[in-house]
């Protein structure tokens, strides 16, 4: 079979060239046209021909369905205190603006002493899971006794995202580490879906570093015992919840101490929703229709 | 010269089990000069008589940085150990762009032989006569000593002598294993030459220009300069 032009985009497919419009297109076709003769139904397209898909065209073309997000997670919380670092985030996994997988654990153990949480593309996160999980198994073969701590993992987390970010097809992840170095000190940072990267005591991705961060920043102090950081996390997550259509009132708090690695079951905090404001929220506002 | 009828190739076993050409290269380690190592959890030392081709030559150089915390001693044909030396730089280097964080010495001494092992498997090329001891510290285990061997074996060790005449060195150290468990750095770096002394059958005695001592403590590698070598020697 020849394999002939199409009227429009070859990778999209299906076009229709009518005869006399190409005169170059025409001649290649003269022999297809001989054997099939002029069209006989009406149904058919009168004056076009048959077409054949550029199966070779679409090979080549880039694939660019995994750059953009389709079922997401927003804000990831962690926060440090005394002798451990939390890590907070609700269960749910949009579908655009949809909430449909709302029991998503948005956690993962990486290993004793290490936790990871996101926000942005659950199946690049899962992706990234497995990258993390080949890494556990590598050292584990090894068998030499090394692990990797918080401080290793985070690394090679921004190493992976930026490889990616330069391949034009990161992965649609905001990332939270926490964990403790081999020190024993505690570490928590955040890598962006283009390998941004850094520290703090206390980091947020995605929507929440603009709702919740402001709240760490006021309450946050170094030496907080648990009680107090779940409570300024709490507080935080009550924040967000409130402000963001994204999230769900379903959270889990892991938290990464010097005895390993636990991922709290699901709580919700108690929401207020009966403000004046809310009943007629245009009210006071010019802009507003 | 020739041993056997089944020493030509690296894919040719004899009937009792042995691959000549291996056991060939495990005797170029012993052509080389002698290298001793000794060490505990906090420290462990590097020291390595050195050699020159001629007396119009320069010393050969014994002991090399692979990064910040690990160093390594060659024996055996100089050459392939400088492809060691670089394969294991390499691996440092990846190791730390990736993780942020100098390779520990287990990882090292395991990507040596892997590199040695897959030459075993060949029929072209030969197996790389050299033994290298590999001295480093890492923040999770401390400081190790591992040695390998051209077969691709690696062993972790608490002391050890490879090259010629290490046998004596051996003995040495086998004699003051006890020592080495509580052994402060100073006291490390004395058994060490004294341990290398044994196998310095020359006829002068120890001398900067002839060894090369590096020491590891947590974190840090450092090579002793000449002059520091000489002090140390003034208290053998």
């Amino acid at each position: 079979m020849i394999p002939r032009r199409v009227a429009h985009n070859p990778i999209i497919g299906p076009g229709v060239v009518p005869r006399g419009v190409d005169a170059e297109y025409d001649a290649a076709c003269a022999r297809d046209d001989a054997r099939d003769g002029p069209a006989t139904t009406t149904h058919a397209p009168a004056s076009g021909r048959a077409f054949t898909l550029d199966g070779k065209a679409r090979e080549k073309a880039p694939t660019t369905r995994t750059q953009t997000p389709y079922v997401t997670g927003t804000s990831a919380l962690g926060l440090k205190y005394g002798d451990g670092v939390l890590l907070a985030c609700d269960t749910l996994a949009c579908y655009g603006s949809t909430k449909r997988y709302k029991n998503v654990e948005r956690v993962k153990k990486v290993n004793e002493r290490c936790a990871i949480a996101f926000t942005g593309e659950l199946s690049d996160f899962t992706y990234v899971c497995n990258l993390l999980e080949e890494l556990t198994t590598e050292d584990f073969c090894e068998d030499d006794g090394m692990t990797r701590d918080a401080e290793e993992i985070y690394q090679y987390l921004t190493r992976v995202m930026y490889n990616r970010r330069n391949k034009f097809d990161p992965l649609w992840n905001s990332l939270v580490v926490a964990g403790l170095k081999t020190n024993g000190e505690t570490f928590l940072g955040t890598v962006g879906m283009i390998g941004t990267h850094y520290e703090d005591d206390h980091v947020c991705a995605g929507f929440g570093n603009h709702i919740a961060r402001p709240i760490f920043r006021e309450f946050y102090k170094a030496d907080m015992t648990e009680e107090q950081a779940v409570e300024v996390m709490r507080s935080a997550l009550y924040a967000c919840v409130m402000r963001d259509k994204q999230m769900m009132n379903k959270f889990q708090i892991c938290k990464v101490t010097k005895d390993g690695v636990t991922i709290s079951e699901p709580f919700a905090v108690p929401t207020e929703w009966g403000y004046e404001k809310f009943y007629n929220p245009t009210k006071f506002s010019e802009t507003g229709w | 010269m020739f041993r056997n009828q089944y020493d030509q190739d690296m894919l040719t076993w004899s009937p009792q089990g042995r691959l000549h050409q291996v056991e060939y290269a495990m005797e170029a380690v012993k052509q080389g000069s002698t290298v001793v190592a000794c060490g505990n959890k906090k420290c462990a030392v590097l020291a390595a008589l050195k050699r020159k081709q001629s007396k119009l030559s320069s010393m050969q150089e014994k002991i090399f940085a692979i990064n910040t915390r690990v160093g390594v001693a060659v024996s055996g044909l100089s050459t392939d150990g400088a492809k060691l030396v670089k394969l294991l730089r390499e691996e440092s280097t990846r190791e730390e762009f990736v993780y942020g964080r100098s390779a520990c010495p287990g990882r090292l001494a395991a990507a040596a032989s892997k590199s040695l092992q897959i030459s075993m498997r060949k029929s072209s090329g030969r197996p790389c006569g050299v033994g290298l001891v590999l001295v480093g510290s890492s923040e999770q285990l401390g400081c190790q000593i591992f040695q390998t061997c051209p077969s691709g074996e690696v062993h972790q060790m608490s002391c050890t002598a490879i090259g010629g005449r290490s046998q004596s060195a051996r003995t040495y150290l086998e004699k003051n294993m006890e020592a080495l468990e509580t052994a402060s750095v100073d006291e490390m770096i004395m058994i060490a030459l004294r341990a290398l002394n044994e196998s310095n059958v020359d006829a002068s005695d120890l001398t900067s220009d002839k060894c090369e001592v590096a020491i590891v403590e947590l974190n840090t590698y450092t090579l002793k300069s000449a002059a520091e070598v000489t002090t140390l020697l003034t208290n053998l």
